[in-house]
């Protein structure tokens, strides 16, 4: 999903059987987690998310995965405690903010979402230039479904010129 | 949950209305305070209150607490110091219903006031003062006053950095402020900066409220009470060969003495310090002393340090928070979160509340350290079988701390006192408290010389308290650290005066007072 893309979570496709067999492996048991997320299965990644949030509470990519599955879910009120517990691990982590950005913006509180998204933007550094365009490009949706055009625009040349120095590198 | 979507929504359109491109700013048992010093709890404490002549059975009148935060302070290292942090909501919190949620807490919040702001340190003193000699350059006069007098008080112009803080109780959701009777502020007693620029003994002294309504407070840079050989321990518990030659188990003699085998590593060092000595009447649910056989007698406490969710930082500017408090970490038992609980929770350990810690037993009742020495050892330390149901009475409401018929509780990490047991004259207590036939020692709270480190060997690692395992080495398992480098008082505060900044000493393995380094 673009949500786990943006938070720097490798998504893959399919996962293949034998990778779920890796129970002991915390890692494989992530990845598991993003294809079922990708494949909508959120009832099942919502499951293997509060068990792997239940065998380490302090990683934050596990509480990003859950507050997906919990809003895709309807779960809201979920979807929040996950992410409250994120941003009161780690307040100033561009992972956390993201997770809260996508929230709001499901729960279409469009100006929050895009606080949440400028916060999560000067908080990646400024050499990661994939991720900050891709946080921008985010954030022009959010700048659109707020009423807000010219800003809209504003990002979007500011993405395609950080684009434009990736290509560059 | 108000904070996401109000509040830090409402920090976050601070941080937009400033120009883009500004910069953004922005004993360590978890990851999370292993970043943040100042919000460290290194300990903490709950006793019956007891004097040096205190005669057996006195009945108790007051419980001490105490929270320790921010630690090993080298006591030497200015010029600033170590003030506590205005930013951080200090707590200690009382259960008193076995419901393992709060309902009683004291707290306690520190404002800083910059004296001397033209100087380079945060403390200057000697003598009567000195002042410009007769060749003094212009345009400073000879007797001009250079360096201010010996710091004797808080009102003394030398103390550069002085720190008032507040108290309040907080019961049924209010706040009820505790304030000197004339008004004046409570002050936090500074580090002891050396013999010429201060009188320690005399702020320490001045420092030491005691109020009309029974309550005492303090507030201050001490001694660090604790002691440890804290190297050995966390290089996977290689603890020193002592005279049994097998690591990490003592000789009838070693374990008997009241001086040390190996090193402390907290020795000379410092830690800032807030204790409070309150009635045992405001404490118990039932607003009276109780005695030791009524469930009512015995409380949970807890520490807590917490930071405003939202900090705004934009140079020049001060910082700016505001807003709700998000709790960096709590205490209550020692050692939990350093010896007990996995790395990959430790942090949320520290964040949530007690009640929720169903979710930390596997840590709690089958404890990884166990195994260790049981492997380390190869076999000689044999541990008792999982699920260790002997250690309920550390996380849960039970004899033989809490009385017959006391709800048990859910599994919470709270340091349990009885407040119905007699503090032990201090000649015949025992550094193992409970486990060493003091039945007003840890674990029925915690006393500043109370060696948990010895007792949590012995009753998590050793499993003394389940039948068949109270035997040799199991009990007689110790770090060889049985004693403080420094000494309590006997009353209120109790704790030991900060080592001076000029002349401390860390006492290290290999040297005279540090035990070997094998």
């Amino acid at each position: 999903m673009l949500l786990l893309s943006l938070m720097g979570v490798p998504v893959t496709g399919a996962q293949p059987a034998s990778q779920s067999r890796a129970r002991d492996d915390h890692e494989a048991r992530k990845t598991a987690v993003r294809a079922l997320l990708e494949q909508a299965r959120y009832q099942e990644a919502l499951m293997e998310a509060v068990a792997l949030n239940k065998a380490m509470p302090d990683e934050l990519d596990t509480y990003a995965m859950l507050s997906q599955a919990y809003i895709q879910l309807g779960e809201m009120e979920q979807a929040e405690r996950a992410l409250q517990w994120m941003l009161d691990l780690r307040p100033d982590s561009p992972v956390s903010l993201l997770a809260a950005a996508e929230y709001r913006f499901a729960v279409g509180e469009y100006t929050g979402a895009i606080d949440f998204y400028n916060e999560a933007y000067r908080r990646t550094a400024r050499q990661n230039l994939k991720r900050r365009g891709e946080i921008l490009m985010r954030a022009v949706k959010a700048y659109r479904a707020a009423g807000k055009p010219e800003a809209a625009q504003s990002c979007l040349r500011e993405a395609a010129r950080l684009k434009s120095g990736e290509e560059g590198k | 949950m108000r904070n996401v979507q109000s509040v830090l929504a409402t920090g976050l359109a601070l941080y937009l209305a400033m120009p883009a491109g500004l910069p953004g700013a922005n004993h360590r048992e978890a990851p999370i305070t292993a970043l943040d010093h100042k919000a460290d709890i290194t300990d903490v404490y709950a006793f019956v209150s007891y004097s040096g002549d205190q005669a057996a059975g006195t009945q108790p009148s007051k419980v001490t607490f105490i929270l320790c935060v921010d630690p090993l302070l080298e006591p030497g290292n200015g010029p600033h110091y170590f003030p506590f942090d205005s930013n951080i909501l200090y707590e200690i919190k009382i259960d008193n219903n076995h419901d393992a949620q709060e309902d009683i807490v004291f707290q306690f919040q520190f404002e800083t006031e910059q004296r001397l702001p033209g100087i380079w340190q945060s403390y200057a003193g000697i003598g009567e003062g000195a002042r410009a000699p007769a060749n003094s350059p212009a345009p400073v006069q000879p007797g001009t006053l250079i360096v201010p007098p010996r710091i004797t008080s808080f009102q003394s112009p030398g103390l550069g950095t002085r720190q008032a803080y507040r108290v309040g109780i907080l019961k049924s959701g209010v706040v009820t402020p505790m304030t000197n009777p004339d008004g004046s502020p409570f002050y936090a007693v500074p580090a002891n900066v050396g013999p010429r620029t201060m009188d320690y003994p005399a702020l320490y002294k001045a420092g030491t409220y005691k109020l009309p309504n029974g309550v005492s407070v303090f507030a201050g840079t001490v001694d660090d009470a604790f002691w440890i050989d804290l190297g050995a321990t966390f290089d996977t518990a290689n603890f020193r060969t002592l005279g049994s030659g097998v690591p990490a188990v003592l000789t009838d003699e070693e374990d008997r003495a009241t001086r040390n085998f190996a090193s402390d590593s907290v020795s000379g060092f410092a830690v800032n310090a807030i204790a409070i000595e309150v009635p045992i009447e405001m404490l118990t649910s039932t607003g009276r002393r109780e005695a030791a056989s009524v469930p009512a007698a015995t409380i949970g406490m807890w520490g807590a340090t917490s930071r405003p969710r939202v900090t705004v930082r934009v140079s020049p500017d001060p910082l700016i928070s505001d807003g709700a408090v998000r709790q960096v970490q709590r205490m209550g038992n020692p050692l939990v979160n350093e010896l007990l609980i996995g790395t990959g929770s430790k942090d949320r350990f520290s964040m949530d509340q007690p009640k929720n810690d169903s979710q930390f037993a596997p840590f709690l009742l089958d404890p990884a350290i166990a195994r260790v020495i049981n492997a380390l050892t190869g076999g000689v330390v044999a541990i008792p079988p999982a699920p260790r149901t002997d250690l309920l009475p550390l996380v849960t409401y039970a004899a033989p701390i809490a009385a017959p018929g006391t709800p048990a509780g859910p599994v919470a990490d709270l340091l349990r006192l009885n407040t119905g047991v007699p503090a032990t004259p201090l000649a015949q207590a025992s550094r193992l408290g409970l486990i060493g036939g003091d039945p007003a020692g840890f674990p029925n709270g915690r006393r500043l010389y109370d060696d948990v480190t010895d007792i949590a060997l012995r009753v998590v690692v050793g499993g003394v308290l389940v039948p068949g395992f109270n035997r040799f080495p199991n009990n007689r398992l110790g770090d060889g650290v049985n004693v403080d480098d420094t000494g309590y008082k006997s009353e209120f505060p109790y704790l030991g005066d900060c080592p001076s900044g000029r002349d401390r000493r860390h006492l290290d393995p290999g040297e005279p007072g540090g035990g070997p380094v094998q």
